[in-house]
Order: structure tokens, then C-alpha cells, then sequence
């Protein structure tokens, strides 16, 4: 599904990933783990095609990433999808608006949008909120809502930066249940956090970053 | 497409301010631009008229065969210089001259001292080649003199590209402030939308369905501000020509206001809002 090879990345000269490979099968879920500025998030960004390698080859699906034209990358990211540290959410719709929206850009009918949003809200157990506004919102709801909003185009894969960053260790643990039931179903989830607890004693793959290669 | 109407409106309505500034500017530039392109059309038609009017008159060598003169004649109309040739020989020019002149003051001369003359009306698009045109008629063998009322077709040719020159002037200025100023208020309005675009983009959207929106706001910019000036072209022509203007300004019912203005105007505001919005938002790019 998501194979690095020989990837490096540079910022004004200074490299962020350097020779880094690995391969990711379709299904899997898997942590990225690292201390900050390792490189974990522009792993991520590169997966997500906000960012070129500066040298190697990444593939994911059939999306060659190292050459990638600009044209091409909306339909990556109907496949591959991101939940942000900051949920990126518009704080100005309701619960229901922001995680149709993906829907409504795809082009898809008012009628199926109603029905597979209250289905996906109601998933991440947030049925009774859907016509409340996303700001009124806590911060554990609020990631629930962006979850749902990564996951409604049924991706083939998740990307997920520090999703339980500003999250309280309960709510940290429903998040990280949620991606593991939205993997059951088949998705490859791709989670990256320098929290530990997370994936102890989870089963689940798990790659350490350090200066911008793959430790272990 | 209705969904970007609905969103152009939305947004536009959220800017009213400067959306409504921006259309009465546009108003204004449309209407001055139109203004000046009827000025310039009613220049073309009057200095047409009045170059038409004025012949060339071919002064005939005394003598000639009335062959030589039908074969003169017929060479002046393969020129495809003329529109009309008219020749007048010198026993009609006296005739005539009798109605002006007393009859016995040419009875005093003794003889006809006119000659046979050929009037030439020069086509307006051969106007520039007027002093070759008269120079190659007054070398031809059967040709006495040449009179062309050089001067004041010299007059109105300056004045008409004087004009014309300054038409042009004022045509892309306020053509260029129409552009700025819809592109500037769109590209306002996309800044201000930043965030909103930004979310899009990550969420698949492709760089139609993040522009279309905006080229309808531009879209709609343009063709409010054609429309405001369409709306005052139309109640000016009815001021100009109420019959309280048409007894003091007679002259006014010579104008002509083509009726194309009504529909060319509205859609020349609609294509150049949606170009201009088009160049305001450059290429989408995703990050």
C-alpha cells in the first residue's frame, strides 16, 4: 500500500529524512514514534502529498509521490486522508456540516451525504451533536469530528499527526479505539505520536524515528 | 453551478461593503467607457459622411473625343479608389452656372470657359493615400488640373485621430481599472477566505470546485457594474432625446446609440469579471 524507498527530505539544506525506507501493507496499522523534530510529521506530510522527496521513491496505491503532478493530488486525497493535531475543522459550521463537507466536495447527493453522516456521527457517538456548532464543542469531541471527517469517504488510508496531543488519557484511549475499529474494517491507519502508552503492549508495528531515520 | 451562485451571493453579501464600492466603481468606469466608445462611433459616422460629400473634381483637357472621356472614366472606376464618379461636361457646368450667374455677364465673355470636369468620390479607407491618388490623376495625359478640398479633409482626418487616439486612451484605462479593481476585491475576498480554501484543499477538493465560486463573484461583480451602466446609458438616451432637449439641442437627434450596447455591455462585464477573477486567483496550488 505505502512504500518508502531510499527517501530523503531537506529543509534549507538541513535533512529532515534521510534514507528512509520501509513498506506499510494494505489493512495495517501502525504507530510512528520518534522524539520532536525527528521527522515523524513530514513522513506524514509526505504520504499526504503536501510535500516532494528530495530524493528516493514513495509509492502509495498507484500514486507515484515523487512525481506527482499538482492535478493529481486532490484524488490522493480522496484515498488517503489526514486527522490534524489542531483537527483543522471549520469552527464556523455545525458537527453535521464539517464532516459532510468532504462529501459535498466529492460531488456527491444531498440525500446519500444526510444518511452517511448520521451513520459515521453516530460511529463516533456524536449522533445527538450533529446541529450543534463545532467551537461549542470539547477537544476530545472535536477530534472525534475530525475522525469522522477522515473517515466518510471510506479512505484506503488514515493519516493521523499527534491525534491525542491535547487529549486527556481517557479520552486519548477512545480515540486511539475508534482508529483501531475504523482498521478492522480494513483501512490502513498510519498514526504518528511521541506518546509511548499509546501502542505499549497494543501488537501493532510500530517505526522509531530518530534524526530523521528509522531506528527500529 | 447553482450551488456557486448561492455561494458568490453568500459571499458577496458578507462583503457588502466593499462589493457594493466596488460595483457603483465599476458602474461608473462602464459607463464612461461606453460613453466614449458611442462618442467614437457617431466620430466615425459623421467624418464619413462628411469626407463622402467632398468630391475630387478632375479638370478635363479641352478637346477631348467623348471615347476618351468614357475611357477615362471607366479607368477611374477599376481603381476601386471611388465610390462614385460623375462627369459633367462643360455645357452642363454652364447651364448651371447660368442659374447662379447672371445670364448676361457670361453672354459678356463671348464663349465657355468652363471645362469638362469629372467629380470623384474618394472611399474613406483610401483617404490616406489622397496626395499619391492626386498625384497620379494630375500626370495622366487627359488631365488639366486637380482640386481636392485638402484642408479640411486634412482637418478632419487629425481630428478624428485625435480622437480616436484619445478614445483609445480613456478605453484602456478605464479598462485596466475594471480589471484592478475586480480583481482586487476578489482576491480580497479569497484572502479573507484562506483558512476555509486551505481545509478544501486538504480535504480533495479540486481547483475548479475552490475557483468556481470565486469566478462567479468575479462573474457577478462585472455584471453588476455593466448592468448600473447599461440601466443609465438607457435613461440618458431618454433624457437626450425628450422633446424638451430636441427643441434646444436639435443636433442631438443626429446621435446614434447602437442598440447592441444593451446586450454587448452586460456580457462584455460578465467576461471580463470572470477574467479578471480568474487572473486574481492565479494557480491553485496544494501544500
Amino acid at each position: 500500500m505505502i512504500t518508502f524507498l531510499g527517501v530523503y527530505k531537506y529543509y534549507d539544506s538541513v535533512p529532515v529524512l534521510q534514507s528512509v525506507s520501509f513498506k506499510i501493507e494494505k489493512g495495517e496499522l501502525i504507530f510512528i514514534t520518534g522524539p520532536s523534530g525527528a521527522g515523524k510529521t513530514t513522513l506524514l506530510k509526505l504520504i499526504f502529498g503536501s510535500e516532494k522527496p528530495d530524493e528516493g521513491e514513495i509509492k502509495v496505491g498507484d500514486f507515484e509521490l515523487s512525481r506527482i503532478r499538482q492535478s493529481e493530488i486532490p484524488h490522493l486525497r480522496r484515498i488517503v486522508t489526514f486527522v490534524f493535531q489542531d483537527f483543522k475543522l471549520r469552527h464556523d459550521l455545525t458537527v453535521y456540516d464539517n464532516v459532510a463537507l468532504p462529501l459535498i466536495v466529492m460531488g456527491q447527493k444531498e440525500r446519500d451525504i444526510k444518511q452517511k453522516v448520521y451513520d459515521t456521527l453516530k460511529n463516533v457517538s456524536l449522533r445527538h451533536k450533529a446541529d450543534m456548532l463545532v467551537r461549542t464543542l470539547s477537544g476530545g469531541e472535536q477530534q472525534r469530528v475530525a475522525i469522522a471527517r477522515a473517515v466518510i469517504t471510506n479512505p484506503r488510508v488514515i493519516l493521523a499527526d499527534e491525534p491525542t496531543g491535547n487529549l486527556d488519557p481517557d479520552t486519548s484511549k477512545d480515540v486511539i479505539n475508534l482508529f483501531k475499529s475504523v482498521n478492522a474494517l480494513g483501512c490502513t491507519v498510519v498514526i504518528a505520536t511521541h506518546n509511548p502508552e499509546l501502542f505499549k503492549n497494543t501488537g501493532f508495528r510500530v517505526l522509531y524515528l530518530k534524526d530523521g531515520k528509522i531506528i527500529q | 453551478m447553482n450551488n456557486y451562485l448561492v455561494y458568490a451571493i453568500k459571499n458577496l453579501w458578507l462583503n457588502k461593503w466593499s462589493s457594493l464600492m466596488a460595483i457603483l466603481s465599476l458602474g461608473v468606469c462602464f459607463f464612461i467607457i461606453t460613453l466614449t466608445a458611442i462618442g467614437l462611433y457617431n466620430l466615425n459616422i459623421f467624418t464619413k459622411k462628411l469626407s463622402n460629400k467632398a468630391a475630387m473634381v478632375i479638370y478635363l483637357k479641352n478637346g477631348l473625343s467623348r471615347e476618351d472621356i468614357t475611357q477615362f472614366t471607366e479607368s477611374l472606376q477599376k481603381k476601386d479608389i471611388f465610390s462614385k464618379i460623375k462627369f459633367i461636361s462643360k455645357e452642363d457646368a454652364l447651364r448651371e452656372m447660368k442659374d447662379l450667374i447672371e445670364p448676361t455677364l457670361i453672354e459678356l465673355i463671348g464663349f465657355n470657359p468652363l471645362a469638362d470636369t469629372v467629380e470623384a468620390y474618394i472611399k474613406d479607407e483610401k483617404l490616406n493615400n489622397l496626395e499619391k491618388i492626386t498625384e497620379e490623376l494630375k500626370n495622366h495625359k487627359y488631365v488639366e488640373d486637380v482640386y481636392y478640398p485638402t484642408n479640411i479633409i486634412y482637418v478632419l482626418k487629425t481630428l478624428k485621430i485625435t480622437l480616436w487616439n484619445l478614445g483609445i486612451v480613456i478605453l484602456s484605462l478605464l479598462g485596466l481599472s475594471i480589471f484592478f479593481i475586480i480583481y482586487a476585491t476578489v482576491k480580497n475576498h479569497y484572502w479573507k477566505k484562506g483558512e476555509e480554501t486551505e481545509i478544501l484543499k486538504l480535504l480533495g477538493a479540486t481547483p475548479s470546485y475552490i475557483r468556481y465560486p470565486f469566478l462567479t463573484e468575479g462573474g457577478l461583480l462585472g455584471l453588476a457594474g455593466s448592468l448600473i451602466a447599461t440601466l443609465s446609458i438607457f435613461l440618458l438616451y431618454f433624457i437626450l432625446y425628450s422633446k424638451e432637449m430636441m427643441y434646444y439641442l436639435p443636433a442631438i437627434s443626429q446621435l446614434i446609440l447602437p442598440i447592441e450596447v444593451f446586450y454587448l455591455l452586460p456580457s462584455a462585464g460578465l467576461l471580463l469579471g470572470i477574467i479578471s477573477a480568474l487572473i486574481a486567483l492565479g494557480k491553485i496550488r496544494y501544500q
